[in-house]
């Protein structure tokens, strides 16, 4: 197919000490490059810069390796602040089920507040508990605090009233808060808003080299939900890219093949991971566990894995098998994430949940809710007037009030850089 | 046989092109030709359960609220086999919907207007279907008499008659206006021509044939008549005219001294004759089926003309001759190897050309390419410029060899298919002896030129015999040549 | 006479979690966390057949009234079953003897065990449903002439409801107290003996949702679980394929019943395609297999991932969603007349027979 114009993008994917980038036209590569030390992002990128028969727009780079790294490894554990009408009676409901998560968390507490699923609050908001709270954070030397407020998804302002005190009384300590990443859960959006803390500073020194590496080039970070974001979101919010390396792969490998919707197969040794592309997005869902184990209310993609002997042996089962979808295999030979971090788009990605009397307050709703996630693309350099919406459901939520709804909006444009 | 009388009935295609339904809006159309006995309105989904056959099913809210509620009212039409299912512009209609009508083969329809109302209006068109043929009748007619092409007219009844495909077939069995999957239809009224002679047959298939269909379609075919055969008559008539007295005028020019008069009325009609021409002889391929002279005249002028426009065509002897004022022969040969198989006309034609020259050595020229050419495959144009050997067997004095031909094959030709076994050993050796390469140019089997060669050699024709081998060939030649033995022979 | 153990809890909550018939199950881990770490502290709830405790025990349902995904977003306290019990036995002047369940769907198999190990009473193997209906006077209890109140309930706010009234105006007043207390309230409600169980209520239902939950964990995939599910319940795979539409408000509303109606089309791959129509309101309610009546409440409708046997909830349903569609038989006591009258498909709304009811012949049927 002939493209009106090239838009040469450069793909690069940390991991470990080292780097491995293509510098790509959509699925075309035209070159590859690694690197390894502290100096070879930068040497990648230009050694690619220097190949490109025309200028390059961008470079996108997936940290999701080094990301991971930092959580598993060296993170500093974390405080957190739930605000809720009542605080648990017991351990087992005061904090985390998961494990993991609780690893991360050295310090906790509850103070009154939050807001229904409607918007209505539920208990006035206890603010001299919370500036408490994080003074008890920091004498134990803690440099983040995640606050999770119920209801938060539709009603944020007793997060932001309490971010807005606990930094005033106490200004080293960093807060993040549950609403900006969004779900609908206070489990899910607790484990984003932790990883956000801890990931704060490992992610705050990989942006910077990151874009130290790139040079005068527009740098974006590959996410989850196949899309890209600006430095400044990805630094506040890491988790965003914490999965981003299989959504880059089945990119990758849908565009290597020149695909916009695709079965990715993904082949490693003794397991197969089966993903799907659809209209150039990978298929994503929030609320999935991802390569931590922890429910995430995040959009990551969805995986299935089986094991080679048995995807040879029910094919079928796996693969949709319909002419529309066609099935791509991946041996990672060709390294298709860097190729899909290259070639992501612009995107953006709502869940919420909203009260509606009638049809057509809730078509309203939904067009709003529309309308915020095209104005979000801009902030990831989408070419204005590419904007489309990729996905918009509304489903009414069970056994509570009538027209109670929760949103989900994925929304992508065309990369202007 | 006498059939029992069908009652009246109007078909869903019927209602929805010149009855109610036509107000409605088609959201699925499978299967519209199915009779519409009875009509009923429907408030509840168990009273479609209760529906009979054939009823055209209003559905009134609340049964078609949910697009649920009308899916499972589909189903139940189909399985009560109904004929169509209308719902209220209220309805949910979805694509799964439509879907699964088209799936069930249910016709789907969506008014605009009170369910009630409408069902009212639906079972009076259905109780007189009579009220809504004359309907259409009138519209018919009307459209018919603002038609003057024979294409025209056969147009307006394709697109009037609910369900019919319509054509209009030639005496011959020539399609002469219309659409071929109707030619073998149910339907069939003649046309007579002006004189009240066979002319043409109007042809109607039935999308869903039934008695009452029948009668509509053949009523309405009935209206066409007479502007057919009006249209029709005024080209044919003078076409056959123009052939016989431009025979007269060509065979007049082409004696030792034609007359004054003759070359007058030569150059009134155009005729280049005074330089040199190309002539052409056009004859029908061997194998074409016998038409009478006068038909086969008339069809093939027609045929001709609308190819080459003025060219002209005229009657000679057992074929046509045309020239070209040219002196390219093989360019006028290209020309009409590209042009012959596009005539369209009951025959299949093959031509000769001659060289450049006056007309009459050009046509003998011609004339002999022409016998070359009738034995290949229709369509073929032989140039006697080109024929290199096969002149010899062009110039083979056939009228004289006939007798001989028919005493040396006697055998076979007193055998009941004595001319297919002819035509069949000629093709073995025209092939050089290979059966499979026979078989593929008579258009049968390889196991059915042997089995005939096993009949041949049993009516004691050597064939493999060198010395009289030669002579068999030329007999079959001859033979082939001057058609005795030159019909239906792969059939 | 056997009990429930901390590693019975996946199950449970697997078993639990397909007889919601398609509502959404939101979170649990959070509740499966608290569960666990209850019977770790107390021990295992001992579960008992109604005859196990004598007749005149005095016993309530327990369970959530509302919605688990409000659950999910306002946790509970963990006080809130004593709470709800204590209160309800003041109401009584008498103590419980035994808990029994509201429903076997989703948290409300759990919160009973929660409840029985934090009260130290047994838990009865028997609920009022049998899988989750919308509305909680749509019991096999209320069925059988048990009243509903009085009943206490219990919220995250620590609001303590007291409630005396006719089974109806119960679910209404109950319904606007859930509302305004963050969408859900823990409640203690059909206060009985336990000798009125055996006609009462569903007995057994524990154990059906601990056996459909193991069959679900330890199938090798979604073939298999089909097969266990069949063998354990009687219940049909009405088809596989892909979500192609989903549709909100496609039938007008029935004011008492929360949350808004929807639709799920499903396109079968096997050949030949058919459209698997799914009709929603809370949980899946009605499934249409090109139009004919495949399946209908009050027998459960479920949707399966074909890649991993997990059960999929309407929330989660997409557009492009491959899923299985799998309907299990209703306990008998719904397929009687008066339980069909209470909880089947004209209860919802829909005027059609459910299957079990028959069809009616009409003479001359030119299909079948």
């Amino acid at each position: 197919m002939l493209r009106p114009e090239v838009a040469l993008r450069i793909g690069a994917r940390l991991s470990g000490r080292g780097i491995r980038a293509v510098l790509a036209d959509e699925g075309q590569v035209l070159a590859r490059s690694t690197g390894e030390g502290a100096r070879a992002p930068g040497s990648v990128v230009r050694e690619l810069s220097g190949l490109a028969p025309a200028p390059v727009r961008s470079v996108t780079f997936d940290i999701s390796d080094p990301l991971l790294d930092a959580a598993r490894r060296d993170a500093d554990p974390v405080s957190v602040l739930r605000v809720l009408p009542r605080p648990a009676h017991t351990a087992a409901l005061a904090g985390h089920p998961s494990p993991t998560l609780r690893s991360f968390v050295a310090h906790r507490a509850a103070v009154r507040g939050g807001h229904d699923l409607f918007g209505t609050a539920l208990a006035p908001l206890d603010l001299p508990a919370a500036v408490e709270a994080a003074h008890g954070a920091r004498e134990l030397g803690l440099g983040a605090v995640a606050v999770i407020a119920t209801g938060a998804v539709g009603a944020a302002g007793h997060e932001r009233a309490v971010a807005e005190a606990v930094l005033e009384a106490v200004p080293e300590l960093r807060v993040c808060l549950s609403h900006e990443v969004g779900g609908v859960g206070l489990l899910m959006r607790e484990t984003a808003a932790v990883f956000n803390a801890v990931l704060l500073p490992a992610a705050g020194r990989l942006v910077d080299r990151c874009r130290r590496a790139a040079g005068s080039l527009p740098c974006w970070f590959a996410t989850s939900d196949g899309g890209r974001v600006s430095a400044e979101r990805l630094r506040a919010l890491p988790v965003l890219g914490l999965e981003a390396k299989w959504a880059m792969t089945l990119l990758g490998a849908a565009a290597l093949h020149g695909h916009h919707t695709a079965a990715i197969v993904a082949r490693s040794d003794e397991v197969c991971t089966i993903g799907e592309v659809r209209d150039g997005l990978p298929q994503v869902a929030a609320d999935l566990p991802g390569s931590l184990g922890v429910r995430l209310a995040a959009p990551q993609p969805v995986l299935t894995l089986v094991g080679r002997e048995t995807f040879a042996a029910h094919r079928s089962r796996w693969l949709p098998g319909s002419p529309e979808i066609p099935a791509v295999f991946t041996d990672g030979d060709e390294d298709p994430a860097t190729v899909g971090a290259a070639c992501c788009p612009p995107t953006a990605w709502l869940d919420i949940v909203v009260h509606a009397d009638t049809t057509d307050d809730m078509r309203r709703r939904q067009r709003d809710t529309e309308e915020r996630a095209r104005g979000m693309l801009a902030l990831s350099g989408a070419a204005p007037g590419s904007e489309r919406i990729a996905e918009s459901t509304a489903t009414a939520l069970s056994y509570v009030r009538a027209g109670t709804y929760r949103l989900r909006v994925r929304a992508t444009a065309r990369a202007a850089t | 046989m006498n059939r029992p009388r069908l009652p009246e009935v109007l078909t869903v295609a019927e209602l929805a092109h010149h009855g109610p339904l036509g107000r409605a809006t088609m959201l699925a159309a499978a299967q519209p030709d199915g009779p519409v006995h009875h009509v009923a309105l429907v408030s509840d989904l168990e009273q479609v359960g209760g529906c009979r056959p054939h009823t055209a099913l209003v559905l009134h809210m609340p049964a078609a609220q949910g697009g649920w509620a009308l899916e499972s009212a589909l189903r139940t039409a189909w399985e009560r086999g109904a004929a169509c299912v209308i719902g209220p512009a209220e309805a949910t209609v979805n694509r799964s919907a439509v879907a699964l009508a088209e799936r069930l083969r249910i016709p789907l329809f969506i008014i605009d207007e009170d369910p009630a109302q409408y069902a009212l209006d639906l079972a009076a068109a259905v109780a007189a279907p009579g009220a809504a043929r004359a309907q259409l009748a009138a519209r018919c007619a009307a459209a018919i008499s603002e038609q003057s092409s024979l294409r025209g007219i056969v147009g307006v009844l394709n697109t009037e008659l609910p369900g019919a495909t319509v054509a209009l077939v030639g005496e011959d069995g020539r399609l002469l206006a219309g659409r071929s999957a109707a030619v073998d239809g149910d339907v069939s009224v003649p046309v007579p021509d002006v004189d009240g002679r066979p002319w043409a047959r109007l042809v109607a298939r039935l999308g869903a044939p039934s008695a009452s269909a029948e009668e509509t379609v053949t009523t309405i075919l009935r209206l066409a008549r007479t502007q057919l055969a009006a249209n029709a008559a005024r080209p044919r008539l003078s076409l056959a005219r123009r052939g016989a007295q431009e025979r007269l005028l060509l065979d007049a020019l082409l004696t030792d001294e034609p007359g004054n008069e003759a070359e007058r009325q030569a150059q009134e009609l155009g005729w280049q004759l005074a330089q040199n021409v190309i002539a052409v002889f056009v004859r029908p391929a061997l194998g074409a089926p016998a038409v009478a002279p006068e038909v086969a005249t008339a069809g093939v002028l027609a045929g001709w003309y609308e190819e080459f426009g003025d060219q002209p065509l005229v009657p000679h002897q057992d074929g046509w001759v045309s020239w070209f004022a040219d002196t390219d022969a093989r360019r006028v040969c290209a020309v009409l190897r590209r042009r012959l198989p596009k005539v369209r006309c009951a025959l299949a034609l093959t031509a000769g050309l001659g060289e450049p020259g006056d007309l009459r050595g050009s046509l003998h020229e011609a004339a002999l390419a022409a016998s070359v050419g009738v034995r290949g495959r229709p369509g073929t144009v032989e140039y006697f410029g080109a024929l290199g050997p096969r002149v010899v067997l062009a110039s083979l004095p056939q009228e004289q060899l006939g007798p001989a031909a028919r005493s040396v094959l006697s055998g076979l030709l007193s055998a009941p298919d004595g001319e297919v076994l002819v035509q069949t050993l000629g093709a073995v050796l025209d092939c050089g002896g290979s059966t499979t390469r026979a078989a593929a140019r008579l258009g049968v089997h390889r196991n059915t030129v042997s089995g005939r060669l096993e009949r041949v050699r049993a009516r004691g024709v050597d064939f493999d015999d060198p010395e009289h081998r030669l002579a068999i060939h030329v007999a079959c030649f001859t033979l082939a040549g001057t058609g005795d033995a030159g019909r239906d022979a792969g059939a | 006479m056997s009990e429930v153990t901390i590693e019975d809890l996946p199950a449970l909550a697997a078993g639990a979690h397909l007889l919601m018939s398609g509502a959404g199950q939101a979170d649990i881990e959070g509740v499966l966390h608290w569960v666990s770490a209850l019977l770790a502290e107390h021990g295992p709830v001992p579960l008992v057949r109604p005859d196990d405790v004598p007749e005149d025990t005095v016993c309530a349902a327990v369970g959530l009234v509302g919605s688990v995904t409000a659950q999910a977003e306002l946790p509970m306290a963990g006080d809130e079953p004593e709470r709800a019990v204590r209160a309800l036995e003041a109401r009584l002047g008498t103590q419980l003897g035994a808990v029994t369940v509201l429903d076997t769907a989703t948290v409300n198999a759990l919160l009973p065990v929660a409840a029985a190990a934090l009260l130290g009473l047994p838990l009865v193997d028997c609920d009022g449903m049998g899988r989750v209906f919308p509305l909680i006077h749509q019991t096999s209890y209320a069925l059988a002439g048990v009243p509903l109140t009085p009943l206490a309930a219990v919220g995250a706010t620590g609001d303590t409801v007291v409630l005396d009234a006719a089974d109806e105006r119960a679910e209404r007043l109950l319904r606007a107290a859930v509302n305004v207390s963050g969408g859900w309230l823990f409640t203690a409600l059909y206060p009985t003996t336990t000798g009125t169980l055996p006609r009462a209520g569903i007995v057994g239902a524990v154990s059906r949702a601990l056996a459909v939950g193991r069959a679900l964990l330890d199938a090798a995939d979604v073939d298999d679980i089909a097969v266990r599910l069949a063998a354990q319940t009687a219940s049909r795979v009405l088809g596989t394929g892909r979500v192609v539409d989903l549709e909100h408000r496609t039938r007008p509303a029935d004011a008492h019943y929360p949350a808004h109606p929807s639709s799920i089309v499903v396109r079968t791959h096997a050949q030949p395609v058919r459209s698997i129509r799914l009709e929603a309101q809370n949980e899946l309610l009605l499934a249409l297999v090109d139009g004919a009546l495949a399946a209908a409440v009050p027998d459960v409708i479920c949707l399966i991932d074909p890649h991993d046997g997990s059960v999929i909830d309407i929330e989660a349903v997409t557009v492009g969603r491959e899923v299985q569609v799998v309907t299990v038989p209703a306990a008998p006591v719904w397929h009687t007349p008066q339980g069909l009258a209470l909880v089947g498909p004209r209860a919802f709304g829909f005027p059609i027979r459910h299957p079990r009811e028959g069809r009616v012949r009409h003479p001359g049927e030119v299909r079948s």
